[in-house]
């Protein structure tokens, strides 16, 4: 039996680079398609711009416990 | 587990109340801990079939349901590839870009004080309650991420609360106020500009002055004297303003009865670490009442078995459960209008003086009548009688003045004043506002008499009584103005709502002791178009200046140079003293306490006695919580989803009520009740608690918020609607309160169930003697240190796996090896661990309706369980995590070896590797695997976890999981290879005492120790090496590293084993 007797529709030449298009298409649409439309939340939280900075008059310490040398060092 | 279901009549019993620990025999010289009976439940207690159902199944039915693959469509090969065809174009689609993630890239200008991947740490002060408690606030990249007690602190000394732990997530709450909002009309509000605002309200503010009319300031407790001197200065701005301050959970009562007894204002600080025993009065020192903190850390240290000092006794009674009652080794259930009573009877029986105008005005209760056993009343008097100097009573803070006032003498009378610190002493840099004052105010407001109103970070519409009619009374002020983080109750009904910098981004000196000052220093710029508090009442102290961000911290500073720093008695110069202040967040000044030497006042005492009495009817108690506390948290969802440390309720408050009680009303939990006290009604789902008085009504205040975020909002019942502005005996406790049952039923959530280590089907009758929870007396362990290890020898011979060759070959662990060994002693289940170890580790909030399905993700939990009757119960609580097992069964299910040990001893996890086959999660015994079924942070609330704001709270060093993962305890796997790290870079070994878990770091009853175990003389490895250190499950032969030390009970008898098992 001729392979090609076990299919019985044929896709046209012309079909098959239609489809391969849509293809490429519907991917390349996907793959920009902004999902964050569909998370309320997220698009409200977004729009607010948040920079971060430490507050310059702020007095950091490197480790969580106070070296001894420093530890009450501003009360005389 | 509906608990709904389950028939209570049977569990009412007619044991004597009061005991705990008390079921004297002589008949048998050795306890039988082994045949106590263990439940968490009443459905484990009662056998209920859903309970055994759902232990013998690794997942809940809602987590497992099976597909049917016959009711699956037929599948043509033409159809398979294309599927196959979409779901790869899909897949390839859907993940290139589904969530922006944004770009990273290095700094520009790298600021001076970030090292890339190095934390920094700043000193600052909590301002969640009155506390005031220190904080050290870790950043990453400028971004806080967690938050600890500063250690440096003199009062919290490195220890947090739950509160505290769970508060850097208000930081980058999304629902934060982000612009100033205002509106006419107040309601519909709409964003203006600072500007316009501060001009408006100084105009108001103006106005109100010219007219003389009263410009009320309603905040909270305020403990900073800077602060104080900003009131001052608005005062002198503007003549007519008043300030008013409240707090809900307050120690009014106890100041006053104070000042009545001994005629001081401080309150003395008690050093509970050398008190012998310790009388608890409706009292939760280690729970919700003021101070926990501290008192937890001193009832530990007297609760040592790493030295050889004497143990405390803790004696409580209560009608309601608490974390205090579960710890305390003699547990008394009295009806709470009862206690005075009892304090009365105690005087009688311990009092000395012989003072008539005092012992003829007792109004003793009879022991007999409240059902209290008889022999732990003697012993309590006869330990009280027999340890003047040390021992103390503490009455909580619920409990009227008349009843202070009585303790106080009963204090007096016991000498504990030897117990109070010469140190130090409580302060309070404005005193709260009188019930009067706030009368005055209403009174005010409705007659036209004010002008003006500001909620200064306060929210009266939900915490004052009804019976004021704030609400209405607000209407008639012309300009209302709220100051807040978050939008509530108050701010909602307001003209101008300004959005205030969160603690962490605010300036503030804090005051509540007498030697130190607390310093608050914002550790990041605020993030929104927020100002401070006290920089706005500055602004409309002075109109006219224009507005900069430094405005307050200059205020503060100049107020510290001409004010503290003088009294300060210091040589260095005053920069070098403000940084140096900032930098260990504390600042001593040398102050005397209040003048000792005046002596109690008989006279208080003769005319508050009688006030409470207790009546026969229902009581209804208001209590504290751990979560969202006034109310104030209540948009936090780690702490809503944290279980209560009793019931292990999530997401919701209610109505406790005894087994007796429930079974007299017709009640199952779940049921609805309606109490009404005075003229006030409102509607609560019942839980049945085992331990309450019966007919005391128990429930946390907080809840019910109806203006808040999105989270809290609608979380619960609001039971502040039930206080009276005149309460009969305090506004948190009532008597001849009416009950009834409603229609209708509420599901409440409790986790206690859920993850139960299971019956091994292979060792049935083991089933109660596998040895999870092992406890001993202290007597017994003084006479014979090695009584549990003999113990477990015993049961050896007895447990076929053990003698059993183990197939595997034992690896040596020669370098490090990490474990850690967890004092049940110690432990009070506060449930600070979880809340550390979840910001710590990223998280996820799961929500009420996932926690139902048995999915909550918390790494540790805390389990309860309880001995002895229904009634009565004793408790024992055991956090629960990973066990880092040296032959895990986990790691050899797991068909794609994301689940492995590493060389020193850890069980880790890779989470690329994980499909989730949750097959680990079915082989681990201690059943302490989390699944993530969703992305949880995508599935709860609308995605409001992946916020842009939220994200900066993520810690860097931790993977934040997604969908289809499983994950499980680390033990910090990052702290351990932050301590490497700086090993490799001091080229030394690896420290094992240098790592200290987030867990660690968090408990306040320093119950946690972790480390290598290796490591000769560290104390990991003398807890690990201690004679009551046991494993859980050893018999099993996994090899767990964690060492629970097995907890003593301070009772004096030992247990009888046929009084104390109950029958299933």
């Amino acid at each position: 039996m001729n392979i090609l007797e076990k299919t019985t529709v044929k896709i046209k030449r012309r079909n098959f680079f239609y489809y391969i298009g849509a293809a490429a298409v519907s991917t390349f649409v996907l793959s920009k398609f902004p999902f964050n439309i569909f998370k309320r939340e997220i698009s409200r939280a977004s729009r607010s711009s948040i920079k971060v900075s430490e507050n310059p008059y702020a007095v950091k310490r490197s480790a969580r416990v106070s070296a001894p040398a420093e530890k009450g060092s501003g009360n005389g | 587990m509906d608990n709904s279901k389950l028939d209570i009549s049977h569990m009412v019993s007619s044991q004597p109340d009061g005991d705990t620990g008390d079921e004297l025999s002589s008949k048998d010289t050795k306890p039988e801990l082994k045949d106590v009976n263990y439940w968490r439940s009443f459905s484990e207690l009662y056998n209920d079939p859903a309970f055994i159902k759902a232990r013998n199944n690794e997942f809940s039915d809602e987590a497992s349901k099976p597909m049917d693959v016959s009711r699956m469509p037929g599948l043509t090969r033409r159809r398979f590839l294309a599927l196959l065809s979409a779901s790869a174009a899909l897949a390839a689609a859907g993940c290139s870009n589904y969530r922006d993630k944004g770009l990273v890239v290095p700094y520009n200008q790298k600021p001076e004080e970030v090292v890339l991947g190095i934390p920094n740490y700043y000193a600052s002060t909590c301002t969640g309650c009155s506390s005031a408690c220190g904080i050290l606030v870790k950043t990453r990249e400028g971004r806080p991420i967690k938050v600890d007690g500063n250690p440096d602190h003199p009062v919290n000394m490195g220890k947090i609360c739950t509160k505290g732990q769970a508060s850097v997530i208000n930081l980058y709450d999304p629902t934060r106020l982000q612009n100033p909002l205002f509106s006419s009309g107040r309601n519909n509000h709409s964003q203006t500009t600072w500007e316009e605002a501060y001009k408006n309200i100084a105009a108001a503010l103006g106005s109100a002055n010219s007219s003389g009319k009263e410009i009320a300031v309603i905040a909270n407790t305020i403990t900073s004297p800077t602060l104080k001197k900003l009131f001052d200065d608005f005062k002198t701005t503007y003549p007519t303003a008043k300030l008013y301050s409240y707090e809900l959970f307050n120690n009014n009562a106890r100041k006053s009865a104070w000042m009545k007894s001994y005629n001081k204002k401080s309150l003395p600080v008690l050093e509970l670490n050398k008190a012998k025993v310790i009388l608890a009065l409706e009292s939760d020192f280690l729970g919700n009442d003021e101070n926990a903190i501290e008192y937890t850390r001193m009832f530990s240290e007297s609760r040592n078995v790493m030295g050889k000092e004497e143990f405390s006794r803790l004696y409580s009674v209560e009608g309601a459960m608490s974390l205090t009652g579960m710890s305390a080794d003699y547990r008394i259930r009295l009806r709470t209008d009862a206690i005075e009573g009892l304090v009365h009877y105690l005087l009688g029986s311990v009092i000395k003086t012989g003072d008539t105008r005092v012992t003829g005005s007792l109004q003793s209760i009879d022991p007999k009548q409240y059902n209290i056993n008889e022999k732990v009343l003697n012993r309590l008097v006869d330990d009280l009688k027999s340890n003047r100097g040390k021992s103390i009573v503490i009455a909580g803070d619920k409990l009227p003045e008349s009843t202070h006032i009585a303790v106080n003498l009963l204090n007096e009378t016991l000498e504990a004043n030897k117990l109070y610190s010469s140190e130090a002493e409580n302060v309070e840099a404005i005193p709260l506002s009188t019930p009067e004052e706030i009368d005055a105010l209403i009174n005010n407001m409705n007659a036209d008499k004010v002008g003006v109103v500001v909620h200064f970070d306060s929210n009266p519409v939900f915490h004052f009584s009804t019976d004021y009619n704030y609400a209405e009374a607000l209407k008639k002020v012309q300009t209302v103005v709220s100051l807040t983080e978050l939008i509530n109750e108050s701010a909602n009904i307001s003209n101008y709502i300004l959005p205030i910098n969160n603690q962490l981004e605010s300036w503030g000196d804090h005051k509540t002791r007498t030697g130190f000052y607390s310093m608050q220093q914002p550790v990041i710029a605020p993030l929104y178009n927020t100002r401070q508090k006290e920089a706005i009442l500055l602004g409309l102290t002075k109109p006219a200046e224009p507005y900069n961000d430094k405005v307050y911290h200059d205020y503060l500073m100049k107020n510290w140079e001409t004010v503290m720093y003088p009294s300060m008695g210091t040589m260095a110069p005053f920069q070098k003293t403000w940084f140096a202040a900032l930098h260990d967040g504390i600042a001593y000044v040398n102050e005397k306490t209040e003048t000792a030497g005046s002596s109690f006042s008989a006279d208080a005492f003769v005319s508050s006695t009688g006030k409470m009495k207790p009546g026969s009817d229902y009581v209804l108690l208001l209590q504290g919580n751990n979560t969202v506390g006034d109310g104030r948290f209540a948009n936090n969802g780690w702490l809503m989803e944290l279980p209560n440390p009793v019931t292990k309720i999530v997401w919701d408050n209610y109505a406790a009520v005894s087994v007796q009680t429930a079974a007299d009303l017709g009640l199952n939990s779940n049921d609805l009740i309606e109490i009404t006290a005075g003229n006030k009604k409102q509607t609560f789902p019942v839980f049945v608690q085992p331990g309450l008085a019966d007919k005391v009504i128990e429930i946390a205040l907080g809840y019910g918020r109806t203006v808040c975020g999105v989270v809290g909002q609608g979380v619960g019942v609001n039971a502040g609607v039930l206080i009276s502005k005149n309460p009969s005996i305090s506004e948190r406790l009532y008597n001849n309160v009416q009950v009834s049952k409603s229609s209708g039923t509420y599901e409440l959530i409790s986790t206690q169930e859920h993850f139960p280590i299971d019956d091994n089907p292979l060792l049935k009758d083991m089933q109660f003697k596998r040895g999870v929870i092992r406890e001993g007396l202290y007597e017994e362990y003084k006479k014979n240190p090695e009584f549990l290890k003999e113990e477990l020898e015993k049961e050896k011979l007895n447990l076929a796996p053990i003698n059993k060759t183990h197939p595997y070959e034992t690896p040596e662990y020669k370098g490090v090896k990490w474990g850690m060994s967890i004092d049940l002693n110690k432990c009070t289940g506060c449930g600070s661990c979880i809340v550390a170890c979840s910001v710590e580790n990223n998280i996820p909030v799961v929500g009420k309706d996932q926690v139902k399905a048995n999915r909550e993700m918390m790494w540790i939990r805390i389990d309860r369980y309880y001995s002895g009757t229904p009634d009565s119960p004793r408790t024992n609580l055991q956090p629960m995590l990973c066990q880092h097992c040296d032959f895990a069964p986990c790691e050899n299910v797991c068909p794609v070896v994301a689940t492995t040990h590493s060389p020193e001893g850890l069980n880790i996890m890779t989470y690329n590797r994980c499909v989730g086959t949750r097959y680990c999660s079915n082989n681990c015994p201690y059943k302490v695997r989390r699944f993530n079924y969703f992305d949880f942070r995508d599935h709860f609330n609308d995605s409001i976890q992946y916020a842009d704001s939220l994200s900066l709270l993520m810690n860097p060093e931790v993977t934040v999981r997604s969908r289809g993962v499983m994950e499980k305890c680390t033990f910090c796997l990052q702290r351990i290879m932050y301590e490497r790290q700086n090993a490799i870079e001091e080229k030394r070994g690896t420290k094992g005492s240098n790592v200290k878990t987030a867990c660690q770091e968090a408990c306040p009853a320093y119950a946690i120790e972790f480390g290598d175990v290796n490591e000769e003389g560290s104390e990991v490895q003398k807890w690990r090496n201690h004679e009551l250190g046991y494993k859980v499950l050893e018999e099993i032969k996994v090899q767990p590293n964690i060492t629970y030390i097995a907890r003593l009970r301070n009772i004096s008898e030992e247990y009888n084993k046929e009084e104390h098992k109950t029958e299933k």
